[in-house]
């Protein structure tokens, strides 16, 4: 009884934010959390086949799309927060808006995006049926303090899992970790010819420190040329072209599939590849947009290993202009330190103009002009920088804005207002 | 006129983009028409015959404990350099370890090689956030991230007083310590990435001891390095 008052309050609170024109996702789900905490695992135990937790440093938003829109081929009902609510409370939101006024959860199961911090929290209120710890890399270190801080937190997650663990086997941190006795771990990785493509945080830093033992592998990208991806999966290689753009894409999938063949070893695999074809990437994470007849990539960035990912998507697009967005808000991270950990050499070689841009723009610059890089423009202002950026292109050239995540939403708001784009 | 530039335990002290310090010492080195070499020293490796400068960064807890062994090893050698007026800036967790010892949160006691007169011990809060501090050289601004609290003995000079921030312990106003030409910190940014002033003037210091007299260094082009501090000074902590 107690479910249906607080889904009537979070629905009705809900639709009066969106009426008014704020997000609705977190304020209900902050209330809910605080008056009622046994909310969340109550609702969820409703889902016959359960929660899966995806975590990690990268690629969360990305590999739960996949993972959802796997198990939806697989006629399962799947409940998924969007992005923005990637915050315990927005699963409340979530819960409660997809909930039914009777309190039923018209669902088969749930596939969660949290971070580190949060998804620690979560395996609190919940228990989850099934975890994907993607990796473990510097990032947002003035919330975590350390790397080892966050990679403790994960294993906590892990520790409360029920069934199933999914390893990143490549990632030092996220293979050490060990599954409870309950539960069975599941492996994904990359066959040892393209170590020097995805180097690891050990390696990044500690250049000869080996890699751990693999695990044997339910799923390993062995190839990857453009967006064109082959696994081996059992003993059978399946080769498919992906339209996410980027290694580290091709590596998420991997990894959602080692989800869902670690759930259902008898899945169709080659109709999983299939589907995977299809799949578009997520919001700012190599989408494209029509601008006034130029072809925009967004990239969102967020540490040194996902800037450094990003980068290697030059290569693929041979942009015209290619800009960066840096902002130092809560979300984007406050420390800007991080843009020294990355080598912008991919970048030297590329006669076409380069802007920085977002509250850091300085900053950025900054950090170019010590590879030898000038930016053409350098403007806090990102209106004045999509400027700049159309007058040095003309119809059907590429750009590419990379961004932070704060500053992705400002480019977006910015773009809403002269062109089409697509609602998040 | 070659300058030798060493970047101690460049794998095991490098968390937060310190290496950015390397860079920006090189290239500023460079761009006067100056030869640099740069030596990165690991645990076990040797120091080369010619130092000029000596860099090290902050790490994880876990990589100052791999390296306090080696770093004892070489107390006395880097003590005589300090004495001699080598030119060394060491940030957070390397500049803990240039005190007389840090107090980890489980009780351990890391020696330190006591070029400073300090003392650290772990505390409950990290201390985090945009930070400026007035120096000797002018004003320098950076991002402060540690859990240690460092004390100065009595007569240890600091190496500047915090503004808006937390700096060495957050009670007394003081950040980082001098010896000569030792500089420490709790700066990361990377400290001289938006500090072009001190990064001269530990190059100007390291050249002078180098040819036995005061060098001029020729002015560069620093409006994108002002530019960048004074953003940062006006973001929230």
């Amino acid at each position: 009884m107690l479910n249906i008052v607080f889904i009537w309050f979070a629905k009705v609170l809900g639709w009066g934010l969106r009426a008014t024109g704020h997000h609705g996702a977190a304020l209900p789900g902050l209330i809910v959390e605080k008056l009622h905490p046994g909310f969340l695992d109550s609702m969820l135990h409703q889902l016959p086949e359960g929660v899966i937790v995806v975590s990690g440093t990268n690629g969360k938003t990305t590999t739960t799309k996949i993972i959802t829109q796997l198990l939806r081929s697989q006629n399962r009902r799947v409940l998924t927060n969007k992005t923005g609510g990637n915050f315990v409370r927005g699963i409340f939101s979530t819960v409660a808006q997809a909930a039914s006024l009777s309190a039923k959860l018209p669902y088969d199961m749930a596939v969660v995006e949290l971070d580190e911090a949060y998804a620690a929290r979560f395996v609190r209120l919940h228990r989850p049926r099934v975890s994907l710890v993607l990796n473990v890399t510097r990032d947002q270190l003035d919330r975590f303090g350390e790397i080892d801080t966050t990679a403790k937190l994960l294993q906590q997650v892990v520790n409360n899992t029920k069934e199933l663990i999914v390893l990143n086997d490549d990632d030092n941190r996220a293979a050490a970790m060990t599954p409870p006795a309950t539960a069975r771990a599941a492996y994904f990785g990359i066959s040892k010819n393209l170590t020097a493509q995805f180097p690891n945080d050990e390696q990044l830093y500690a250049q000869d420190k080996p890699r751990t033992l693999p695990h044997k592998r339910e799923v390993e990208l062995t190839k990857i040329v453009d967006s064109s991806a082959t696994y081996k999966i059992g003993d059978q290689l399946y080769s498919v072209n992906l339209k996410m753009d980027g290694q580290h894409n091709a590596l998420n999938a991997a990894a959602a599939l080692g989800v869902l063949l670690g759930l259902y070893p008898r899945a169709n695999t080659a109709n999983l590849l299939k589907i995977l074809s299809d799949i578009e990437p997520a919001f700012g994470r190599g989408e494209l947009i029509d601008y006034r007849g130029r072809k925009l990539i967004l990239q969102l960035i967020k540490n040194p290993a996902s800037f450094r990912q990003a980068l290697h998507v030059l290569d693929i697009h041979q942009p015209s202009v290619t800009a960066i967005v840096i902002n130092d808000d809560y979300a984007d991270g406050r420390d800007v330190s991080w843009l020294w950990d990355i080598d912008f050499e991919a970048l030297s070689g590329v006669p076409k103009p380069i802007l920085t841009s977002g509250v850091r723009a300085y900053d950025m610059a900054l950090r170019l002009k010590y590879d030898q890089i000038a930016p053409q423009k350098v403007t806090p202002d990102i209106k004045q920088m999509l400027d700049v950026l159309e007058a040095q292109t003309t119809e059907g050239q590429t750009a590419i804005i990379y961004a932070t995540y704060t500053a992705m939403l400002a480019v977006r708001r910015v773009l809403a207002k002269r062109t089409r784009v697509a609602r998040v | 006129m070659k300058v030798h530039l060493v970047h101690l335990y460049p794998v095991e002290m490098n968390i937060y983009g310190d290496t950015g310090n390397r860079l920006v010492l090189e290239q500023r080195l460079r761009w006067r028409g100056y030869d640099v070499e740069t030596h990165l020293v690991r645990a076990g490796d040797k120091l080369p015959n010619q130092t000029d400068i000596i860099i090290g960064g902050g790490g994880q807890d876990s990589g100052q404990s791999l390296i306090v062994g080696d770093l004892a090893k070489r107390q006395a050698q880097l003590q005589a350099m300090a004495k001699d007026g080598v030119s060394m800036l060491m940030i957070c967790g390397m500049y803990q370890l240039f005190g007389h010892y840090f107090l980890t949160q489980d009780g351990a006691k890391l020696p330190g090689i006591g070029i400073f007169d300090l003392v650290t011990r772990a505390s409950n809060t990290r201390l985090i956030g945009n930070i400026t501090a007035t120096t000797d050289f002018g004003a320098i601004v950076g991002y402060e991230n540690h859990s240690g609290l460092t004390w100065l003995g009595p007569n240890q000079p600091a190496l500047g007083k915090t503004l808006r921030a937390q700096g060495n312990n957050g009670q007394d106003g003081t950040e980082g310590a001098r010896q000569i030409n030792v500089f420490g910190s709790y700066l990361h940014g990377p400290i001289l990435s938006k500090n072009p002033h001190f990064a001269d003037a530990i190059l100007g210091q390291a050249l002078a001891r180098q040819t036995g007299k005061t060098i001029e260094l020729e002015p560069l082009d620093d409006h994108l390095e002002k530019e960048a501090a004074i953003r940062a000074q006006k973001r929230p902590r």
